[in-house]
């Protein structure tokens, strides 16, 4: 793993693209930025502009067709599978715009999800969050309040 | 096993590799298939000595030795597991945006 400096995302004319009958479609290109710790951003943009595929890229749930990523100084293009897994589980929590929950497994499973294969998993009664007992009286019949917050705390554990 | 991409590629997101996931079914299946093929063993028996018992002229003919009974169920979750490792190495090197990109 190529060390690089810490504490940021850094992007070095990243590309993603695909191939769609015949013809390249550049969704990404050549797109260069730094974020530091404790900043806040936000991606704006219309519709198809890629967002989602820059959030996808930053959290290693997709591959650049072109350019680097580094993630707190590690250069996520050039690990291994199993080394990026781990990035993500460690450093990247995602709450996806429609949840993506595990339908055959409770909200509380949900959440413990990853805490299984990290360096908590003996410890996961501990290492849920605070505030996840209170979901039930908090989320009252809302359905969707009822999969956003599994999905929260998922990401932040 | 494509309809699980789902659920794998939520489980890849959350940071499970591609070891874990497929190991993780390959268990399944071979917990499922050994548990199937001990269960059908046993009915074997059950049936074989049900048998001896109702028609007397088939006991001592119709037995069921431990060895060839261990070995019709190591050859079974052997093929499981097998066929489960051929079907979900597809399924589980899919990028995980991907799937869930279809599934909004």
């Amino acid at each position: 793993m190529q060390r690089q400096r810490s504490n940021t995302i850094r992007a070095d004319k990243l590309s993603r693209a695909l191939s769609i009958g015949g013809r390249t479609l550049h969704i990404l290109k050549d797109l260069s930025f730094e974020i530091t710790r404790g900043e806040w951003v936000a991606l704006t943009g219309p519709s198809g502009s890629g967002k989602s595929t820059l959030l996808g890229l930053l959290a290693g749930i997709d591959t650049p067709t072109g350019g680097r990523l580094v993630l707190d100084g590690v250069d996520v293009t050039r690990i291994r599978e199993g080394d990026l897994a781990r990035i993500r589980n460690a450093k990247i929590g995602i709450v996806f715009q429609s949840f993506h929950l595990i339908p055959t497994l409770t909200a509380r499973e949900n959440v413990e999800v990853p805490l299984y294969i990290g360096p908590k998993a003996a410890e996961v009664e501990s290492a849920l969050p605070g505030c996840w007992s209170g979901w039930g009286l908090a989320s009252g019949r809302d359905p969707h309040r009822q999969r956003r917050e599994p999905s929260h705390d998922r990401a932040a554990v | 096993m494509i309809e699980r991409q789902y659920e794998i590629s939520i489980l890849k997101a959350m940071g499970y590799s591609w070891g874990q996931v497929l190991c993780t079914i390959l268990f399944e299946y071979g917990l499922l298939s050994t548990l199937a093929s001990v269960l059908g063993l046993i009915g074997v028996v059950v049936f074989v000595a049900v048998l001896a018992r109702v028609e007397e002229v088939t006991e001592g003919m119709l037995t069921v030795d431990p060895l060839p009974g261990a070995m019709i169920v190591g050859v079974a979750v052997g093929l499981t597991v097998l066929a489960a490792l051929v079907t979900a190495w597809r399924p589980t090197s899919v990028r995980p945006l991907v799937v869930l990109n279809t599934q909004g």
